[in-house]
């Protein structure tokens, strides 16, 4: 009887500091994508949401964007909250879009609150464009929400092209908290009624500093070694790369930093044309971007200490001879 | 007059005929089976009365061996004792007993037995003349397999207990005969080898039959009942089965049997976790298929316990866990259900187990008809009018049929079903793990006969597990359960 006694009041201490909830899937609203943009001073959320609607026979099951304001996206979604008939889940919501004119700091509060709302998957995606409501209101053709067609989009890219976005939420937050907040967001563009991926947009420190074309996200994702390979275009056509490497050589000579980017593109498929464009592309996009953009700070940090404590980081960042070369061959032939 | 038969224990035959006559009708004046025959026997020397019970008892087998002799044969001069005269020189039976006791010979009329009163005489003959129908031998519907015996008890120990020891031909079979149940008086025996019986267990189990005081024993759960460990247990600690073979080779297991008269279910004990998965068949295939068998009824019983549960924990607490399409499916189809999917996890369980309890009571014939009704009615017409949803229908049909695999636990199942309903809608998969730790917790504390419940499957000894989540090789079974000391069943070790 002492062991029932026990056990039971285990249960119940268990079972209250586990919290009760209780949700039927058809008695709410799922959240498919979710965006953030600056009104008015404020904040506005859009959620793209899957209606169920359980009295109606035909259509039973569709789309919407609901939106509200507030000053941060706790009280945005709480606004939109009570302006609901049903409760908003965000378990299944894979997109967090973020608007151009979100500021740092409103960027930062997106991605703490996409951490602290538990529903919230934090491998979502964070994305980037111009307004997320007009976003979010264009019509999803190939699946039933905006949302789920975005994710698509960007796992098609990233098989297409070999680019990782490291934009699911866990990786803009580290890079929030690291040294060089350098981080990139796969950006959509809206068409009158349509929507393209149209390449990326760098961050840093939260604020917006470069935008790259579809190309240029390729390149930077190979310098970044975020390309696990793919198809690769060129004026002389395309290429299939497999898992190009890029190695980081930084020393010190005077007061000058020089650092090399040596990118190393397996054989296969590859010819000196490719290794040209790459070379070039690449050239272009260091020279363009200033350095912090590529994180060569922390890897300096990580790779060589001794050097990291003989340099002036902001002469680092700013004055850093940048050399770019690009060879054919595999990065494990090297030893 | 009548009374329990252990009244009768001190009462013994005055001699005089007439007297011991009276006495028989008196206990049984509103009997009116009981059949009486006076005969002037040994050419008219001695009065015998045969009295036996009509319709237990073989007609032609008194006429020939009780009846024929008596009146045939000549008084001789000097007989002695007339009643083992009797016995010895003039009865054509194999079996005949002297009874002192009015109780020995109630007991043996009521057997079917003839009882032989001889005048004169306070010592009366019972001989086995028994004739009374029975079943016979036919498979077990419950047991049924498609490769090995097919012979199942029926309701008579007796045939029952020769049944066991034709498996088993050694004088090490020990049987041991008593009676239960204060009116029924029912025979009971305790079967086991001498040489391997855990002797702890045999001794905790005469010390509570011992204690059993009850009316009457009609199938062997009266019994199991009284004898068992942990009697509000979700989880039987003692055995059935219907079938001698079986009986036979957890006898050469170490274990007990206990035939119960009246009954086709034998008792078997101390009753392991791990034989409630495992199938009489399983030592008739060969083993990889056995294997296969059985490691499916684990997944069946995991399954039949938890589906629901997990679907509706899923479904309403854990909703990032399912895939979105699966998410956006479930929600889609529930669109309209006005249960709620606790209540309709539970409703759908009730409704199973009402259909399959109907189905195990129903005639035959009328089988289709509860297949069309249950399939037709409770499936598709529901679900069409959204009373229910199709997906719970479905996690419930999945639980319940993959419960039909483990039919040994089938209460347990049920409980454990529905004990976890409630327990998911208030915390989800937290309340699941919780119930899911207390039920485990609780097996493992089980004991049967002394015997740990789980103790093969508690054991990190491969050896223990061979004849647990799977069946090894016959030629690497060389040990008996752990719980046997005299372990090896195979050459190798002591036998």
């Amino acid at each position: 009887m002492k062991k029932i006694i026990i056990s039971l009041i285990l249960t119940i201490t268990a079972l209250f500091l586990c919290g009760c909830d209780f949700r039927e899937p058809d008695r709410q609203y799922m959240a498919a994508a979710l965006g953030f943009d600056q009104k008015d001073g404020g904040m506005q959320v859009s959620v793209e949401t899957i209606v169920i609607n359980s009295e109606s026979n035909e259509e039973q099951i569709k789309t919407e964007v609901f939106s509200a304001q507030g000053e941060s996206p706790e009280e945005c979604v709480y606004n939109l909250g009570k302006s609901l008939a049903k409760k908003m889940t965000f378990s299944h919501c894979g997109i967090i879009a973020v608007g151009d004119t979100l500021s740092s700091r409103q960027l930062l509060k997106v991605t703490e609150y996409c951490r602290n709302e538990q529903e919230i998957n934090l491998s979502a995606y964070l994305v980037s464009t111009a307004d997320c409501k007009e976003l979010l209101s264009k019509k999803a053709t190939s699946t039933l929400a905006l949302g789920y067609e975005l994710m698509s989009a960007l796992e098609y890219s990233t098989v297409e092209n070999g680019i990782m976005y490291g934009s699911r939420i866990y990786e803009v937050e580290d890079a929030f908290t690291k040294n060089t907040p350098a981080f990139l967001l796969p950006r959509f563009k809206t068409q009158e009624d349509s929507f393209s991926l149209s390449g990326s947009r760098l961050y840093l420190s939260g604020s917006a500093q470069a935008e790259l074309n579809g190309d240029e996200t390729l390149i930077y994702s190979i310098i970044r070694n975020a390309n696990r390979g793919g198809k690769i275009n060129t004026e002389d056509g395309v290429y299939n790369v497999d898992a190009p490497f890029t190695y980081f050589e930084a020393e010190l000579d005077g007061d000058e930093v020089m650092i090399s980017l040596d990118i190393r593109i397996p054989p296969d498929g590859a010819d000196s044309t490719l290794c040209s464009y790459i070379g070039s592309a690449a050239t272009a996009i260091v020279n363009r971007l200033p350095n912090e953009l590529f994180g060569f700070a922390d890897r300096i940090y990580s790779k060589d200490k001794a050097l990291w404590n003989k340099i002036n980081r902001d002469k680092l960042l700013a004055d850093a001879q940048t050399q770019v070369t690009c060879k054919i061959r595999r990065r494990e032939d090297e030893g | 007059m009548a009374g329990q038969i252990s009244d009768y224990t001190d009462i013994k035959l005055t001699g005089r005929i007439k007297d011991d006559g009276r006495l028989f009708d008196e206990i049984f004046e509103k009997d009116d089976i009981l059949r009486r025959r006076y005969v002037k026997a040994l050419s008219g020397g001695f009065d015998c009365l045969i009295l036996y019970m009509d319709g237990m008892i073989n007609n032609a087998a008194i006429n020939d061996s009780v009846v024929r002799p008596l009146l045939m044969t000549k008084a001789e001069n000097d007989i002695g004792d007339t009643a083992r005269f009797i016995s010895e020189k003039i009865l054509f039976a194999n079996d005949v007993n002297p009874a002192e006791s009015v109780a020995d010979m109630l007991r043996a009329l009521l057997y079917g037995d003839t009882l032989l009163i001889i005048d004169g005489s306070s010592t009366a003959l019972t001989l086995n003349t028994k004739g009374w129908r029975t079943r016979g031998i036919s498979e077990p519907e419950d047991e049924r397999v498609l490769q090995g015996p097919r012979e199942g008890f029926d309701e008579a120990a007796m045939f029952n207990v020769a049944m066991i020891r034709r498996k088993l031909l050694t004088p090490d079979l020990c049987v041991e005969m008593s009676r239960m149940g204060r009116r029924t008086d029912t025979l009971v025996f305790i079967c086991y080898l001498g040489s391997l019986v855990d002797r702890k267990a045999l001794r905790e189990l005469k010390k509570r039959m011992s204690k059993i005081d009850i009316d009457g024993v009609l199938d062997v759960n009266y019994i199991a009942e009284h004898i068992r460990d942990h009697r509000f247990s979700l989880f039987k600690t003692t055995g059935t089965t219907e079938r001698p073979d079986i009986v036979a080779a957890r006898l050469l297991e170490g274990r007990i049997a206990v035939v119960v008269d009246g009954t086709p279910v034998v008792l078997t004990l101390p009753y392991l976790f791990s034989e409630n998965f495992q199938s009489d068949e399983d030592y008739y295939l060969n083993f990889l298929v056995a294997s296969i068998g059985r490691l499916l009824r684990y997944i069946c019983f995991f399954l039949a316990v938890s589906v629901p549960a997990v679907f509706v924990a899923l479904t309403t607490f854990h909703q990032q866990l399912l895939p979105t399409t699966l998410a956006l499916s479930v929600a889609q189809l529930r669109a309209g259900v006005p249960l709620s999917s606790v209540l309709e996890a539970t409703v759908l369980i009730l409704v199973f187990e009402i259909l399959k309890e109907t189905g195990v009571r129903m005639p035959q014939s009328l089988g289709h008809a509860l297949s069309i009704v249950g399939g037709l009615v409770v499936g598709q017409a529901a679900v069409e009018a959204r009373i229910i949803s199709a997906p719970m229908l479905i996690a419930v049909a999945l639980s319940g049929i993959a419960g039909l695999m483990v039919p040994r636990l089938k209460a347990s199942v049920f409980f454990l079903r529905l004990a976890l309903i409630p327990a998911v809608a208030v915390a989800g998969l937290y309340g699941y793990m919780a119930v899911g730790c207390i039920v485990v917790t609780r097996v493992f504390s089980i004991k049967s006969f002394g015997v740990d419940y789980t103790e093969a499957l508690a054991s990190p000894n491969t050896q223990r597990l061979k004849d647990t989540v799977w069946r090894a090789p016959w030629t690497a079974m060389r040990t008996r359960p752990p719980f046997n000391r005299n372990l090896f069943r195979q050459s190798g070790g002591r036998r």
